[in-house]
C-alpha cells in the first residue's frame, strides 16, 4: 500500500502553513505542528487519510469536524484557525493544546478520589459549555480530553459530533453504530444521535474507569456486545474498589443509568 | 459574493420589501427570484416593477407555474382560488409586465448552481420536490452541485454524496450552514409571500458563495396589511387568512 502521507515533510507549506513536525499519526489522520499566518500561537494541522477503500465514515467524520469546529468557541474547545477544501487538500488548522491527553493517566487507574472529582467536574463543565453551543460531542473518551494550564478541560476531535442547527452528515446509513466501544451510549448503539445525555453516559464510563481501573461494559467489538449495556447494569464501582466513596459511586451510576427518568 | 434567494413572492409587496431590506443589511450583492412572482397576492404590478428593476441590474428570475399561467400557458389544472387570481392578475398587468413574465427562462445555470422553480428533471412539468426521493431524483438530474427551487413554500435542505443516499434537513433560521464541496445540495429557501409552515414570517435564504455558507432567514412583516389588501381587492378570503396564519 502506498504511503498517502509521503508527500508531507517538514518544511512543506500548505496554504501558508509550514509543516514543522509530525506529532501524531493515527489510522484516519495525521497531526503536524505547523507555523504560519496566525499570531505565532502554537498550531496543529490535522490531515485526513483518503485512501481508496477507507471507511467512508472516516471521510465524512472529517467533514463533520470541518463543519462543527468553526461553530464552537470558548476555553473548552481548541480554537479553529483554518480549513482546506477536499477539492485541493483537506486539512484543519487549530490551536495546539500543550501536554498529553487524559489517556496518559489511565494506566494509573484507580486514581486518587480528589483527582477523579476534579477531572470529572472539569469535563462536566466543558460538556455543559459545548451543549450550550448546540453541540453534542458523542465521542468522549480519555484520548479526547486535554487540560489547559489553567486546569480547564478541553474537548478535542469533533468527528462524530452533532450540531443541532446543522445537517447531520453522519445520518447516512452506516452499518455500525458510531462511537468508541467502551464509551458509546445506549442511544448511540441504537443510532440515535441527538441526545446530549449521551455525553453524560460517556463521562460516567470514563469516571468508572478512573475509579476502578475497569470498564463498566468491557470493550465489546460486536453490535450484540454493544447492545448488552441496554439491558445489563454494571457492577457498582465499590464492588471493585472499596476505596471509591459512596457519593462518587452514586454520581457514576447516575451517569450510566439507561433511563434515569 | 452574497446571493439572496427569493422564492414564491406571489405578489406580496410587503413581504418582498421586508426581505429585500433584510438581505441588503446583510450585504446581498445579487438577487435570484425562483419563480411564482405573482398569483395569490394583491400587488402584482408593484412586485413585478421591483423585480424588473433588479433584473435590469443583473438579478436572475426564472419562470414559475403561476407566472406561466398569467402569461397565457393553458391546459394546467389549478385550484379554483389560484385560477381566480390568475385571471384577476392578467387583467391588471401592463404590456411590459406581461412581456417580462412570458420571457422568463425555466432554468438558469451559473457558476455550478442551478436555479429553477420546481425541479431539475422536468422543470416545466411543475412536479414538487416534496421529500427525499424527489430530491434524490432532482440531484441526479443535474451536474450542478448546488440547486435552488421554490414551489414547495416550506424551507428545506437536502444533500447527498456521490456514493450515499439523499438526506433531508430542516434548516434553523439564522444559523449559517457550511455547504461542503464534497456533497450535492438542494435548497428550498421557502416562500417569501405565502409561507405554509405555520409561521407567517417571510422566508428567504442568503448564500455566501466565497465562504460556502447558506443561511435561511425568517423575516416578520405586516401580514395583516397584506391580508387586508387581498380582501379589499375582492380576492378569495382563504388567501387572506392563510397569510395571517402562515398556512
Amino acid at each position: 500500500m502506498t504511503d498517502l502521507f509521503a508527500g508531507f515533510r517538514p518544511g512543506t507549506v500548505i496554504d501558508g502553513f509550514r509543516l514543522e513536525e509530525q506529532v501524531h499519526r493515527g489510522s484516519m489522520s495525521i497531526l503536524w505542528r505547523v507555523s504560519g499566518s496566525d499570531s505565532g500561537a502554537p498550531l496543529i494541522m490535522k490531515i485526513p487519510s483518503l485512501a481508496e477503500g477507507d471507511d467512508p465514515a472516516a471521510i465524512v467524520g472529517f467533514e463533520v469536524e470541518q463543519m462543527i469546529l468553526p461553530a464552537l468557541s470558548g476555553v473548552h474547545v481548541p480554537r479553529f484557525v483554518a480549513s482546506g477544501d477536499f477539492s485541493v487538500q483537506p486539512y484543519l488548522v487549530m490551536e495546539r493544546i500543550a501536554g498529553d491527553s487524559l489517556r496518559a493517566r489511565i494506566s494509573d487507574a484507580p486514581l486518587p478520589v480528589g483527582e477523579i472529582a476534579s477531572i470529572g467536574a472539569g469535563i462536566a463543565a466543558a460538556l455543559h459549555d459545548i451543549h450550550g453551543q448546540h453541540v453534542i460531542h458523542l465521542d468522549l473518551k480519555p484520548s479526547n480530553v486535554m487540560f489547559r494550564e489553567s486546569g480547564d478541560a478541553v474537548l478535542i476531535d469533533y468527528g462524530l459530533s452533532r450540531h443541532d442547527g446543522l445537517p447531520d452528515l453522519l445520518a447516512e446509513e452506516f452499518r455500525l453504530p458510531l462511537g468508541t466501544g467502551p464509551y458509546i451510549s445506549p442511544e448511540q448503539v441504537l443510532q440515535i444521535r441527538n441526545e446530549p445525555r449521551s455525553d453524560q453516559f460517556a463521562l460516567g464510563v470514563l469516571l468508572y474507569f478512573l475509579a476502578t481501573g475497569e470498564r463498566p461494559f468491557g470493550n465489546p467489538a460486536s453490535v450484540p456486545g454493544l447492545r448488552r449495556r441496554l439491558y445489563r447494569d454494571p457492577l457498582p464501582p465499590r464492588a471493585l474498589n472499596p476505596q471509591c466513596p459512596a457519593w462518587l459511586q452514586e454520581i457514576i451510576l447516575r451517569c450510566l443509568e439507561v433511563d434515569p427518568g | 459574493m452574497r446571493i439572496a434567494l427569493f422564492a414564491d413572492v406571489h405578489a406580496n409587496f410587503e413581504a418582498l420589501t421586508a426581505c429585500l431590506a433584510h438581505a441588503e443589511r446583510r450585504g446581498a450583492e445579487r438577487h435570484v427570484f425562483l419563480g411564482d412572482h405573482v398569483g395569490y397576492g394583491a400587488d402584482p404590478e408593484r412586485v413585478l416593477d421591483t423585480m424588473m428593476a433588479l433584473v435590469d441590474r443583473g438579478a436572475i428570475a426564472v419562470l414559475g407555474n403561476h407566472d406561466a399561467a398569467v402569461g397565457g400557458e393553458l391546459g394546467r389544472q389549478m385550484n379554483a382560488d389560484a385560477q381566480t387570481v390568475i385571471e384577476w392578475t392578467r387583467a391588471r398587468l401592463g404590456h411590459a409586465q406581461r412581456e417580462f413574465l412570458t420571457r422568463l427562462p425555466l432554468v438558469v445555470e451559473e457558476d455550478g448552481r442551478l436555479y429553477a422553480h420546481a425541479n431539475a428533471w422536468a422543470p416545466g412539468g411543475w412536479e414538487y420536490v416534496s421529500g427525499t426521493s424527489e430530491a434524490d431524483r432532482s440531484l441526479r438530474a443535474t451536474g450542478c452541485r448546488q440547486t435552488f427551487f421554490g414551489h414547495v413554500h416550506q424551507p428545506m435542505l437536502y444533500h447527498r454524496t456521490d456514493a450515499g443516499g439523499t438526506l433531508d434537513f430542516q434548516p434553523v433560521p439564522g444559523v449559517p450552514i457550511p455547504l461542503a464541496a464534497t456533497r450535492r445540495w438542494l435548497s428550498l429557501p421557502g416562500s417569501v409571500g405565502q409561507p405554509r409552515d405555520g409561521n407567517p414570517a417571510a422566508c428567504y435564504a442568503l448564500l455566501d458563495d466565497a465562504r460556502g455558507l447558506l443561511t435561511y432567514h425568517r423575516v416578520p412583516y405586516d401580514a395583516e396589511e397584506t391580508a387586508r389588501k387581498v380582501r379589499e381587492a375582492g380576492l378569495p378570503e382563504a388567501l387572506a387568512l392563510r397569510l395571517e396564519m402562515g398556512i
